[in-house]
C-alpha cells in the first residue's frame, strides 16, 4: 500500500473515532435524578443530571431525549395516561403524550423539586427548593398547602419527597424525621407545627395531607434523619423507612397507630418493652427469614410494586431489596437487584431516592444508576415473588 | 458504658474531636481505652456533653446545618476561598441559584476557565519553585519552613518539590472535574466502622445495642462526606495525607518532642 493511501487510511480511521466519540458524547445522559414509569409499564420518563430528559420505551427497548434542557427533578408520568410531564429549565412545565403531542402547557415562577398533575390535568401539585407544597389549578391560581422554608433542599440534601394514591383524595410527603423528644409525647402535634410557623412551614417528618381540605390530617411520627415515604394506590396504607433504618406503617383509617417495620437482624423493636436497649428481649425476630448477608436497614426510598398488596424497600449500598405485605411488619423475601452495573442505591444518594420508581399496576421497577446514565428495568412476579431483571442500559 | 469487665470500655463517645481515625488507634490513646470495642464521634448543635453521655441522647439529632453551603458542594467552599483569584476554574454552576440547573458552558466561559486554570497552576509551580529551595535551608538551620499559600492544602509538608507541585494540580484538576468531591470517601471518625457495619444483615460484628439505639432515634447516622473536607488538615484526602498529618503532627509531639498530643 503506498504512502499515500496509508494517510489516507489514517486520516478516515482518526475521523471516524472523532466522530464515534462526539456521536457518543452527544447521546450519552449524565445519571437519573429522577425517574417515573406510565401506569401500564411500557414507558418511562428519566430526568438526568446533564439535564437531559429521556422517554424509555421499555417494550421495544428504545430511548428518545425529548429535552437537553430539562429540570432534573421533574420527570413524572401521569397516572393511567400516556403522558408524562416536566419543566425546562425558564421553569416551563409541560404534560405531553409519548407521542409528542403537548396536552398542557404553562409557566411556574419557580424550579420545582418534585411535582404531581392529577390525571385529568386539572390540578398540578409541586413543591420547591424549600420544601413546600403548593396546588395550582386549571385557572392559573396558586395556593400554599404548605408554606416553603428557606432553601430546607439544601440544608437537607434531599427532596421533599411526594405521593398521591389512585383516588387523587391524599398526598403523604416525607422530608426528614423529626428529632425524637426526650418525654412523651416525644413529638410535637400538628398544632404545635402550626403555632410555629404558619402554614406548616416546619412540618418535615412524614404527613398525610387530605387534598379536599388542604391540610394535613396526620403527623405521621416516629421516624428519623432523611425519611422517604409513599402512599398506596389503594389510599389505605403509608410506609415510611429512613436513613436511620426505621421502617414504619399506618393504616389511614387509623394514623395516630403506627406499626414498625422489623429490621432485618435486629427484628421488631418493642418500644413499650421494659428493657434496656441491647438487651435481646427489647426486639422481636419471631417471624424473621433467613436472609443474604448484605441487607442494609438505612433506606433510600420505599415504592409499592404490586397494586396495594406488594412493596419494596432499597437499603443504602446494597443491591438486595426487601419486599413486604402490607398491614404486616415481617419481610416476605429479600430479592437481589444485581451487583453490576451498579445501582443509584450506593453511594448514600438520598438526592436521588427519586431515581428508583414504580408501577404498581404493572409490577414495573426502573432504578438509575450510581454514576453513570443508564437504566436497570425489572418485572415484578406476584405468583412466585420475584423480580426479574429484563433491560440494562449501562 | 462498662460491661462488667476490668478496663473495658464497649462504647466510647467522643465530642466533635478534631483528630483523625488512625491517630487515635494507632497511637493516641491508652491501652485501656484501645479494647473499646466501639467509638463515636459526636455532636450536636447545642445539647451539652453531659447531655450526651448522661441521657445518651442526640448523636447528632437531624436539624438544619449551620453550614449548608459545604452540603452540596464537596470542596467547593474550600476551593473558593483559596483560589478566590482565580475563579471560576469549572463550568459547574454550584454557584447558581437552584441545583438542579446548571449554566450554559459558552465558549468564552470555557476561554476563560482555561486561562484560569493556566495562571493558577504556572502560579503554583512557581511557589513551589521560589520556597523549595528556603524551605531546605530553613529545615537545614533548624527554622520553621515559610507557609505556601497557593500550595497551603500541602503546608503539612515541611517543603514541598516541584514534582509534588505538579502533582497537586494534577489532583486539583481531577477534583474540579468531579465538581470538587473526592473520589475517596471520609473514613468513620476515629476508626470506629460505622453505623452501617454493624447494624447490615449478617454483619459479623452486628451489635444490638447500635441497632436498637437506631430504632429509639438515640443515635443517627450523618453523612460527612460533603463538609468534613472543609476541616484544615482533610482537604486532599488522601491515605499519604492522613499517615503524614498524623506522624508529623501528633506522633511527633509524642514521641520527638516529647509535649504531648493536644497541645496548641
Amino acid at each position: 500500500m503506498s504512502k499515500f493511501n496509508l494517510r489516507a487510511l489514517l486520516l478516515l480511521g482518526l475521523t471516524l473515532a472523532a466522530g464515534y466519540g462526539l456521536w457518543q458524547a452527544y447521546h450519552s445522559s449524565g445519571p437519573i435524578m429522577s425517574a417515573s414509569i406510565s401506569s401500564n409499564g411500557t414507558f418511562a420518563i428519566t430526568a438526568h443530571k446533564d439535564q437531559k430528559l429521556i422517554l424509555w420505551d421499555l417494550e421495544g427497548h428504545r430511548r428518545k431525549i425529548i429535552s437537553r434542557n430539562a429540570n432534573i427533578y421533574s420527570a413524572y408520568f401521569i397516572k393511567r395516561q400516556p403522558i408524562f410531564l416536566w419543566q425546562d429549565l425558564d421553569n416551563t412545565v409541560t404534560a405531553q403524550s409519548v407521542n409528542g403531542e403537548v396536552k398542557t402547557a404553562f409557566e411556574l415562577n419557580k424550579p420545582t423539586y418534585g411535582h404531581l398533575m392529577t390525571h385529568d390535568l386539572s390540578t398540578y401539585y409541586y413543591s420547591g427548593i424549600g420544601w413546600g407544597i403548593f396546588r395550582r389549578t386549571e385557572d392559573g391560581s396558586t395556593e400554599t398547602l404548605k408554606a416553603t422554608d428557606r432553601r430546607a433542599f439544601l440544608g437537607y440534601h434531599k427532596l421533599f419527597n411526594l405521593s398521591m394514591d389512585e383516588s387523587e383524595q391524599w398526598i403523604v410527603s416525607a422530608g426528614s424525621g423529626e428529632p425524637k423528644g426526650f418525654e412523651p409525647p416525644y413529638y410535637r402535634s400538628l398544632q404545635e407545627v402550626l403555632d410555629q410557623g404558619a402554614d406548616y412551614q416546619h412540618l418535615y417528618s412524614v404527613a398525610l395531607w387530605n387534598l379536599e381540605t388542604g391540610q394535613p390530617t396526620a403527623k405521621l411520627d416516629g421516624n428519623s434523619s432523611k425519611t422517604h415515604a409513599t402512599i398506596s394506590p389503594d389510599g389505605q396504607w403509608v410506609i415510611s423507612a429512613d436513613e436511620n433504618g426505621i421502617g414504619s406503617f399506618w393504616n389511614t383509617d387509623q394514623p395516630e397507630t403506627r406499626h414498625r417495620l422489623a429490621t432485618y437482624e435486629g427484628g421488631i423493636y418493642l418500644d413499650d418493652a421494659p428493657f434496656e436497649d441491647g438487651d435481646p428481649r427489647k426486639s422481636d425476630k419471631s417471624e424473621l427469614i433467613d436472609a443474604p448477608a448484605g441487607l442494609n436497614n438505612f433506606t433510600i426510598t420505599v415504592a409499592f410494586i404490586h397494586n396495594s398488596e406488594y412493596y419494596l424497600r432499597f437499603g443504602n449500598n446494597s443491591h438486595f431489596t426487601a419486599l413486604f405485605k402490607t398491614g404486616s411488619p415481617w419481610p416476605v423475601k429479600y430479592l437481589d437487584l444485581g451487583e453490576s452495573p451498579k445501582l443509584v442505591t450506593y453511594g448514600s444518594q438520598y438526592d436521588r431516592n427519586t431515581a428508583i420508581a414504580t408501577s404498581p399496576e404493572s409490577g414495573t421497577l426502573v432504578m438509575g444508576h450510581q454514576s453513570t446514565g443508564g437504566i436497570s428495568v425489572y418485572q415484578f412476579d406476584p405468583e412466585e415473588l420475584t423480580l426479574e431483571r429484563v433491560w440494562v442500559v449501562k | 458504658m462498662n460491661s462488667g469487665k476490668n478496663n473495658l470500655i464497649d462504647h466510647l463517645f467522643l465530642w466533635q474531636p478534631a483528630v483523625a481515625d488512625n491517630a487515635w488507634w494507632r497511637y493516641a490513646i491508652p491501652r485501656h481505652l484501645r479494647a473499646a470495642s466501639k467509638a463515636w464521634d459526636l455532636a450536636t448543635a447545642d445539647d451539652p456533653m453531659d447531655d450526651i453521655l448522661g441521657k445518651l441522647r442526640g448523636a447528632y439529632d437531624k436539624k438544619w446545618w449551620i453550614f449548608p453551603s459545604f452540603l452540596n458542594n464537596g470542596f467547593g467552599p474550600a476551593i473558593e476561598k483559596l483560589y478566590k483569584d482565580y475563579l471560576p476554574l469549572t463550568f459547574e454552576a454550584w454557584m447558581t441559584a437552584h441545583p438542579q440547573r446548571s449554566l450554559a458552558t459558552p465558549a468564552g466561559l470555557k476561554k476563560t476557565v482555561k486561562e484560569n486554570w493556566a495562571r493558577l497552576e504556572k502560579d503554583i509551580l512557581a511557589e513551589a519553585n521560589a520556597l523549595w529551595q528556603p524551605c531546605i535551608d530553613c529545615l537545614r538551620n533548624g527554622e520553621r519552613p515559610p507557609d505556601y499559600t497557593l500550595l497551603a492544602p500541602l503546608n503539612h509538608q515541611a517543603s514541598v518539590s516541584p514534582q509534588m507541585a505538579k502533582d497537586y494540580v494534577v489532583r486539583l484538576k481531577k477534583l474540579a472535574v468531579n465538581n470538587w468531591v473526592p473520589e475517596q470517601r471520609p473514613r468513620p471518625a476515629l476508626g470506629y466502622v460505622g453505623f452501617e457495619e454493624v447494624t447490615r444483615r449478617g454483619a459479623t460484628g452486628f451489635d444490638e445495642f447500635i441497632e436498637q439505639s437506631l430504632d429509639d432515634e438515640k443515635f443517627s447516622p450523618v453523612d460527612q462526606s460533603k463538609w468534613l473536607f472543609s476541616h484544615s488538615g482533610m482537604r486532599i484526602p488522601s491515605d499519604e495525607v492522613f499517615d503524614r498529618s498524623y506522624r508529623a503532627e501528633i506522633i511527633r509531639r509524642i514521641s520527638d518532642e516529647g509535649v504531648g498530643f493536644g497541645r496548641y
